[in-house]
């Protein structure tokens, strides 16, 4: 039997894990303890640590170590301008690591102060939604495909594929979101085709990808089985939260007409602000189908409640220009991949934030009425299935392995081809650019082009590597750097040194030097240019995660073990109040007391001996 | 000594130069024509779907777990240079101004390839082996 290879989408705000399921031959989305999609979070106590619901809950209770929405900062260093901003708005510290300026988030946890990168808090997502699909497969899981946005840069992809090796998994490929849904999209339109007896042609999709925090879109041409994507952009910085951010910001300005004091308050408070953050989103994702909806949180701060209606009228009023960006990036991605508007034979709309009607107009006009929006594929489960589906691919490629599936789902018919995002290039004298491979160029990919000296006798060069799309490379992102030296001593121009990209499937790069007549050489894998994980910090984190586990297991084991019993006591309660047997009420009393009062220290064995009580006393079974 | 010891751009003095867009990155020039299996008058739909079904046989991810791989390939390094030839003839054939600047150039080179012009076939040399003339 071949391994398994897991499909994660591990996104801004929610994760999904799906696999390819060998007993029903499909691939299905992995229901963890959080539900098909789990909130990507993470909370820090004095026990330990909770992953998903459990640490989205209770962040009203715990805001300071309540980490969430890492993947924005995620690959990117502390200087960088979007941490900084995101730093600040989080409830959470993040401070700069001593080590390589990379950023860190401070948490208290077990009674410690501890200090932890991006990586390790996605990599305990990661590894939470691993845990989940083992339970389901009832295997061991070693290996994952994992999405990224479509938008996201060399930096961002290599400290995702890090955080999957922290949890544990050979990430065998990382793949774009809009793609990744393009093939689960691609699947269905398949069957369905077969189903009605006609033959899938050639087709343009469009993807719009717009989630918690990112937003993709991509252009695929999809002929036969043969996904081809054509051209893809985006915007690793807009999504549904910023939605709320407009409203959490309409809601500050009305607190602070109303009083002052108060606004000061909420302001200055990690736990109010976390409070009506979600009632915004709440309200938010009423507006999708009502016409207007209240934002009302209960003594937000001190006897103040709060209470504000919200129509969608308003609410588009408020985040017009960030649907206005939304739809001039679709233009752009269609220029850039050469497709006519009346070229497009669908549309599929993904991710949580399409559910906004107004978006889901502005598309529908886009395009003349002409073509319905695809809603087949689930907007929330449909980057996990594909990307699920390309680790089937991969896990099976061309072995034949899927041929007994040829009446269930033949994916090994499928092919996908994806792209780079950005071009790629180095520096030359005077800060130009040169591009040695264009965005949207298919990968794998390598180039070779000849550059020279700029100076007489000089014999070493700086190779300068950057991504982007602009002339100047101040303006582009610098990716690293290495020099070359035993360069041919010769005048200025003579030399004739061959720079080499090879670009990945996973869309890392390689860069090489060599001079054609010397030989010398000198290459480098492009790595952060500050903050990459060493090889070393990696097996730390791994076995630091590793030590941690057991603990946790039974920390979650007793969050859901504690809730068991205080519905066991629930049920009772009304037994007792018919039957009042004085002993039984008195039983009862004491351990309404002991869960109130000091359950919070308690261990799992002492929790159980309560629970062994109630099964004696009213033989109801605590589980 | 940054910003001082940065690259130069490089133009080929030699009559390879007019061939050098059509290099692969081991400097060998493709016939991208003969590559994806089509005539010289294919059209864009006959040269799209040559570049799917060879993407179909030489794609890295559709021979990961063959026990016979395509063609002379002995290993999978073997198997994405090929797929990598098939992309970049398809990127040359598909886009307009790229096939015909191809087209022009190939015969340039091919006139100074010709046997009387030993200057030319002695600079030649390299890039005309790649297309197997």
């Amino acid at each position: 039997m071949t391994e398994p290879i897991i499909g994660i989408d591990l996104g801004t705000t929610y994760s999904c894990v799906a696999c390819y399921d060998t007993k029903t031959q499909k691939v299905e989305v992995i229901e963890s303890p959080s539900g098909r999609t789990m909130p990507s979070w993470v909370s820090f106590t004095p026990e330990g640590k909770l992953v998903g619901m459990a640490a989205k809950s209770q962040v009203a209770s715990n805001p300071l170590n309540t980490v969430y929405d890492v993947k924005r900062i995620i690959g990117r260093s502390f200087n960088d301008p979007v941490t900084a901003e995101e730093a600040k708005s989080f409830p959470f510290r993040v401070v700069e690591g001593s080590a390589h300026g990379e950023p860190k988030i401070i948490v208290d946890w077990r009674g410690e102060t501890k200090e932890l990168r991006p990586e390790e808090i996605s990599a305990m997502v990661l590894a939470e939604l691993k845990l989940a699909a083992e339970r389901h497969l009832g295997q061991p899981v070693k290996s994952a495909v994992i999405t990224v946005p479509a938008h996201f840069n060399n930096q961002q992809r290599q400290a995702t594929k890090d955080a999957g090796r922290i949890a544990g998994l050979d990430v065998k490929r990382i793949i774009n979101e809009p793609t990744a849904a393009a093939l689960s999209y691609g699947l269905h339109a398949k069957k369905e085709n077969e189903a009605n007896g006609t033959t899938q042609g050639k087709t343009n999709v469009v993807i719009f990808d717009l989630g918690g925090g990112t937003f993709d879109v991509s252009v695929l041409a999809m002929d036969s089985g043969v996904f081809e994507v054509k051209a893809t952009g985006g915007d690793t910085h807009l999504g549904g939260e910023d939605f709320d951010n407009a409203i959490m910001d309409w809601c500050m300005e009305h607190i602070k007409t109303k009083d002052a004091s108060v606004y000061k308050q909420v302001k200055e408070s990690a736990r109010a602000q976390s409070r009506l953050r979600r009632a915004v989103e709440n309200c938010k994702r009423v507006l999708s189908s009502s016409m207007s909806a209240e934002i009302e949180v209960d003594s937000l701060v001190g006897n103040f409640d709060f209470v504000v209606t919200l129509d969608r009228s308003k609410f588009e009023e408020l985040n017009a220009n960030l649907f206005k960006r939304c739809i001039d990036t679709v233009k752009e991605v269609m220029s850039d991949a050469a497709c006519k508007i009346e070229d497009v034979s669908d549309i599929v709309l993904v991710g949580g934030s399409t559910r906004i009607p107004c978006l889901q107009t502005a598309l529908y006009d886009m395009f003349n009425g002409r073509i319905e929006l695809c809603k087949s594929v689930h907007p929330d489960e449909a980057v996990a299935h594909g990307a699920a589906v390309q680790g089937h691919i991969l896990a099976t490629g061309g072995s034949g392995g899927g041929r007994d599936l040829a009446g269930a789902e033949a994916m090994t018919d499928l092919l996908l081809l994806d792209v780079t995002p950005l071009s790629l290039g180095i520096e030359l004298e005077g800060k130009q650019m040169s591009t040695l491979i264009k965005r949207n160029t298919p990968i794998p990919c390598k180039k070779t082009r000849t550059y020279t000296t700029v100076d007489d006798w000089q014999t070493e060069i700086d190779v300068v590597v950057y991504e982007g799309e602009r002339a100047h490379v101040d303006a582009n992102n610098k990716l690293g750097s290495f020099v070359i030296s035993g360069v041919q001593r010769a005048r200025a121009g003579e030399p004739k040194v061959d720079v080499t990209f090879a670009l990945d499937a996973n869309g890392i790069l390689n860069v090489s030097a060599r001079d054609q007549v010397t030989n010398a050489e000198a290459r480098a894998q492009i790595k952060a240019e500050k903050g990459r994980l060493t090889a070393e910090d990696i097996d730390k984190m791994i076995a630091d995660a590793e030590q941690y586990r057991a603990k946790d297991d039974e920390l979650n084991e007793k969050i859901d073990y504690k809730s068991a019993l205080e519905e066991a006591l629930f049920t009772v309660q009304s037994k007792v109040s018919e039957t009042n047997k004085p002993n039984e009420v008195k039983e009862l009393a004491d351990l309404m007391d002991w869960l109130e009062l000091d359950s919070e220290s308690a261990s799992l064995e002492e929790m159980k001996k309560r629970g062994r009580v109630i099964e004696d006393t009213w033989g109801f079974i605590v589980a | 000594n940054n910003g001082k010891t940065k690259f130069g751009q490089k133009t080929d003095e030699d009559v390879s130069r007019f061939l050098t867009d059509f290099r692969t990155a081991d400097g060998t020039v493709v016939d991208p024509y003969k590559i994806l299996q089509v005539s010289r008058s294919a059209t864009v739909i006959e040269i799209k779907q040559s570049y799917r079904r060879l993407s179909r046989k030489l794609h890295p991810d559709m021979v990961a777990q063959m026990e016979i791989l395509p063609g002379r390939c002995t290993n999978l390094d073997d198997v994405r240079n090929e797929w990598e030839k098939v992309k970049f003839s398809y990127e040359i054939l598909s886009d307009t101004q790229m096939r015909k600047s191809y087209d022009r150039n190939s015969s340039v080179a091919e006139v100074l390839n010709d046997p009387g012009a030993a200057v030319g076939r002695a600079v030649v040399g390299g890039a005309m082996s790649g297309l197997g003339l």
